[in-house]
């Protein structure tokens, strides 16, 4: 189902719920990775989903049409990662020149974790970045957006996401040969 | 969305490495989580709405009669002792003794004449005793009189000369 149909279903109380359990359905695995990228472990992850699809269904009947659903949904999942991480960080106040360790061993700590594996290099080189450059990589390049897109979810010109990326991208293929 | 082509291509260009990265996610997942995901959106509970009900309105009524009588009140003695200040100053400033010295003597006793309580009575009274006073004269007066008087209004004891 295309995404204006799933809104204008939706916005009729009889199909309602069909529409948003297809929506669900639709961008759960994209939204998830989105997420899990940013919070890292899964139960704060699938936390930080249920949330997202709970601000989706109460937010939107009052959608604007004039943008696409797919950002629209991305920048309520990057709010609430967003949300989420910034409460944890208050909760243990981890010193921001340890920020990257804390985050080095979370990826370590993963069942799968395998350090001779470029995945996992990969992972590893990801959380040396900061926030931001953190979130426009994985924007870019685990899912696939434009600049156009990315700037709409991160309220940012395109211009300087281009620079952020290619930056980003840079630093982690350097890190990557280094390690 | 971008076409993965451009993606690569521009990966080719600034990132060579990443480029031959296999982008599938290798985090652990439980097995069939998406299958099992499921968004239960709970119905919206509207809370009742209990309506205040009017208990306490005398109270209202009280205090309203309370502030007017404070406010009244207020208002009345401001008022009068506005007016009192007023007059107060108004008298204070007038010199009596060369206002009276203005009045001619015909004024003054046409005035003396009309007011009662400086005419009646109790003034024929104290004018007699005055009269009846200036008739005797220090010789009259007894010695031990004489004595007695000076004995209570001075300050040092005059005692009778024993001859």
């Amino acid at each position: 189902m295309e995404d204006k149909e799933i809104i204008t279903q939706f916005n009729q109380s009889a199909t309602k719920n069909n529409a948003y359990t297809v929506l669900v359905k639709k961008y759960q695995e994209k939204l998830y990775w989105h997420i899990r990228r940013i919070v890292l472990s899964h139960d704060d992850a699938n936390d930080v989903l249920q949330n997202t699809f709970i601000k989706i269904w109460n937010g939107l009947a009052s959608f604007k049409e004039n943008s696409q659903l797919y950002t629209w949904l991305y920048r309520i999942a990057t709010n609430e990662s967003l949300s989420f991480i910034d409460q944890q960080k208050r909760k243990s106040a981890v010193p921001l020149d340890e920020v990257a360790e804390v985050l080095s061993n979370q990826i370590k700590a993963d069942t799968n974790f395998d350090a001779n594996k470029l995945e996992w290099k990969l992972q590893l080189a990801i959380q040396q970045l900061p926030e931001k450059q953190r979130l426009v990589f994985g924007l870019r390049y685990f899912d696939e957006m434009t600049y156009d897109e990315m700037s709409k979810i991160l309220d940012t010109s395109a211009g300087a996401l281009k620079a952020s990326y290619h930056h980003a991208a840079k630093k982690i293929e350097e890190f990557i040969k280094n390690n | 969305m971008d076409n993965k082509e451009n993606i690569d291509d521009e990966l080719a260009s600034i990132a060579p490495l990443l480029k031959t990265i296999d982008r599938t996610p290798v985090q652990f997942l439980p097995t069939a989580y998406f299958e099992q995901f499921n968004m239960v959106i709970p119905p919206l509970e509207r809370a009742p709405i209990i309506k205040m009900q009017p208990r306490f309105n005398w109270i209202r009524y009280a205090t309203a009669a309370v502030v007017v009588g404070v406010l009244v009140m207020g208002a009345f003695l401001y008022t009068n002792n506005s007016t009192m200040a007023f007059e107060d100053n108004k008298y204070g400033k007038i010199d009596f003794a060369s206002e009276i010295n203005q009045l001619s003597d015909e004024d003054l006793q046409t005035y003396l004449s009309s007011v009662d309580v400086l005419t009646g009575a109790g003034q024929q009274a104290i004018t007699n005793d005055i009269d009846f006073v200036n008739d005797i004269t220090i010789e009259q007066i007894p010695d031990e009189e004489l004595l007695k008087y000076l004995n209570e209004n001075t300050e040092k004891p005059i005692y009778k000369k024993t001859s």
